[in-house]
């Protein structure tokens, strides 16, 4: 191994640390201090940036199991080298989105209470068991993928349905708050799992560009076009999502638009991004490689702002309208104790704005720097786990491998043995 | 039994004693609000609205309206929030994680968090503490602290720590105008019955569903004219 090479390995550790390091002093900072100081929020705007961040991790985890699983299932032998890598993200995404929801709580020494009696009615209970059952199923799979498991395509079937369920269930935590215009449609639950998936492609597309001589044209060109699709079937629902508010015609339906108009940097950035990504991807035929790096990257980021805009609308702006006696209109909002007091000397307000403080932004960084550690010991478990067989014992373990195919080829299921001699070749392009 | 609450907003004169009154006998923390009184319409609290060419001014006091069908209970991952025999919802405090889920599923945006650690308000001789001075449990559940944990939810109890014991919540004993009336709303001979027998009545926000035990008698500000 060169100098440079070990190098090049350390910076995404130390970047983890680093990472885990900020974000846990700020975290106990948050624990110390109180969320008034530690946060931006209030009574009327309760969610904040931990959440924005919940669901832009576990969008990524879903999505890239999505991925991970369509590789599998799908035989796509030419996108094979890259399932190691979509599992490793897609258990990353997962652990890191719930170590961003233990951050948000404000009495987490509560959480025992989530075990010993969760409430079967709500949607944070579906959620954290869904959340478990996903991380559970891709440990399964990252261990499968490291043994080369005959048992592999079950287990990413498994896969597939965990990371729908998740992202159903994602999507129905907003969705059926009736109280938020904004979150409250059938597009919503939707619209997350389309959302994964754009995630998932997004890193899958910037990791193989990253990758480039790993893969055949073709299969790049796939990628591509796969991510192209995506985002534009999320821009139709999220147009769909704008124009139910636009026509709904009640006070509430208005003051979400209000709320969107008070932020439209994002939401044209929320949408902005992602389109251009479309462009980027479709139209740039002169570096491929290049464009796919830059429609990802793009893409990830407007996915950033489109969690980010999850909140505004629905937080920014009122939920009770109420009309004089006798008078069925107009109706007037009202007036909600913001809770700050102490800090802004505001009692009552019809909405509040929200800016993430210093505290958020530096907490945000213990999900992330979380993720990146998993991600980085599940790339070093699959190499570990999955190379001493063929180091050990040299081409011996290979053929054996080779032949175990063989009889599996010979024995039912043709498709399974192809997975696995893709990935055998894998391995001895990695050895090489 | 069924406890319930009925507004008259004929009478209520916009004082906003019970907010005062509501916020001393539950200890709420500085910057806490069970109760809120408002103006419909008034750019500020307590100024007139033209409608029609005439003056008019009616105010609309908000707190928890106990839900039959709680937005809040319904999405409480722990249990935290239950609705007793009495159909009170209450929170307690020692279940609450602090999602803040619960904030989120309330359309009346009567929840409260404790954003910080409660500030003692400093008396001539040291730390000032107000409110109903001991702790409350129901069936084991804290449901009234005076010193309230950081980062859970509270909000309007119908001052459970009175009412268990045969009392009526803070709010109706302490307004002027004799605009709160609570009882058993399942008793015919019950007070709020007896009171709301023959008349309008409305609920907030009735498009949700919730089917809130907290009724307003409408002004007749308005009528007829």
């Amino acid at each position: 191994m060169t100098e440079q090479t070990q190098h090049t390995r350390k910076w995404p550790i130390i970047l983890a640390a680093v990472f885990i390091a900020v974000g846990c002093a700020a975290w106990i900072c948050q624990l110390t201090m109180g969320l008034l100081v530690g946060s931006g929020m209030s009574n009327t705007f309760a969610w904040g940036l931990m959440i924005a961040v919940f669901a832009f991790l576990v969008g990524f985890g879903a999505g890239s199991q999505f991925v991970a699983s369509y590789i599998v299932l799908a035989n796509r032998k030419d996108l094979m080298p890259y399932v190691k890598t979509a599992q490793a993200v897609a258990l990353a995404g997962a652990i890191g989105a719930g170590v961003a929801i233990l951050i948000d709580l404000g009495h987490p020494a509560h959480i025992m209470a989530m075990l010993t009696g969760p409430n079967p009615t709500s949607a944070l209970t579906w959620d954290m068991i869904a959340l478990t059952v996903f991380i559970v199923i891709a440990i399964i799979n990252v261990i499968a993928i490291a043994r080369n498991s005959k048992a592999l395509k079950f287990w990413m079937v498994l896969g597939l349905i965990s990371a729908f369920a998740l992202q159903l269930v994602e999507g129905l935590l907003f969705a059926l708050m009736e109280a938020r215009v904004w979150w409250h449609s059938f597009i919503m639950p939707v619209d997350f799992i389309v959302v994964a998936v754009v995630c998932g492609l997004a890193i899958a597309v910037i990791v193989c560009a990253l990758k480039k001589d790993e893969f055949k044209p073709e299969a790049l060109h796939d990628l591509s076009f796969l991510l192209a699709v995506a985002i534009i079937v999320h821009l139709v629902l999220a147009v769909i999502e704008l124009a139910i508010v636009c026509f709904g015609g009640s006070a509430a339906d208005g003051g979400a638009l209000a709320a969107i108009g008070s932020v439209w940097l994002f939401y044209v950035l929320e949408l902005g991004l992602p389109l251009a990504a479309v462009f980027v991807l479709l139209l740039g035929k002169k570096d491929p490689a290049k464009s796919m790096l830059v429609g990802g990257v793009l893409t990830v980021v407007g996915m950033f702002f489109h969690r980010l805009m999850l909140l505004y609308p629905a937080f920014a702006s009122p939920t009770l309208y109420v009309p004089l006696s006798n008078e069925p209109s107009p109706s007037w909002a009202l007036p909600a104790s913001t809770g700050l007091y102490n800090h802004t000397g505001n009692a009552f307000e019809i909405a509040q704005g929200y800016i993430p403080n210093f505290f958020e932004w530096a907490s945000m960084l213990l999900p992330l720097g979380v993720a990146l550690a998993v991600f980085l010991v599940v790339v070093w478990f699959v190499a570990k786990v999955g190379k001493p067989a063929a180091e050990a014992s040299g081409a011996q373990d290979t053929i054996e491998v080779k032949e175990t195919v063989e009889v599996h080829e010979s024995a039912d299921d043709p498709e399974v043995a192809e997975v696995k001699e893709a990935l055998v070749e894998q391995e001895r392009g990695e050895d090489r | 039994m069924r406890y319930a609450m009925a507004i008259d907003l004929d009478r209520c004169i916009g004082c906003r004693t019970c907010a005062v009154i509501c916020k001393d006998h539950n200890a709420e923390p500085r910057g806490i609000w069970w109760n809120r009184v408002f103006s419909p319409g008034a750019p500020e609290y307590g100024t007139s609205v033209i409608v029609d060419g005439m003056p008019r001014m009616e105010f609309v006091p908000i707190s928890c309206q106990h839900c039959e069908n709680a937005p809040c209970q319904q999405v409480c991952p722990t249990g935290a929030t239950y609705t007793d025999d009495t159909g009170t919802v209450l929170v307690d405090y020692e279940k609450c994680i602090g999602c803040r889920y619960c904030i989120t599923a309330c359309p009346y945006e009567v929840r409260q968090f404790n954003w910080s650690k409660p500030d003692g308000v400093e008396g001539v001789d040291g730390e000032y503490r107000w409110g109903y001075p001991e702790d409350y449990r129901q069936d084991g559940r804290l449901v009234y602290t005076p010193v309230r944990p950081e980062g859970v939810v509270e909000k309007c109890t119908f001052c459970v720590q009175y009412t268990n014991q045969g009392g009526i919540p803070a709010c109706c004993t302490g307004c002027p105008a004799n605009a709160r009336i609570f009882g058993d709303i399942e008793d015919p001979e019950s007070e709020i019955s007896q009171y709301m027998s023959g008349r309008q009545w409305l609920v907030l926000g009735e498009s949700f569903g919730t089917k809130p035990k907290v009724y307003y008698l409408p002004s007749t500000r308005g009528e007829g004219e």
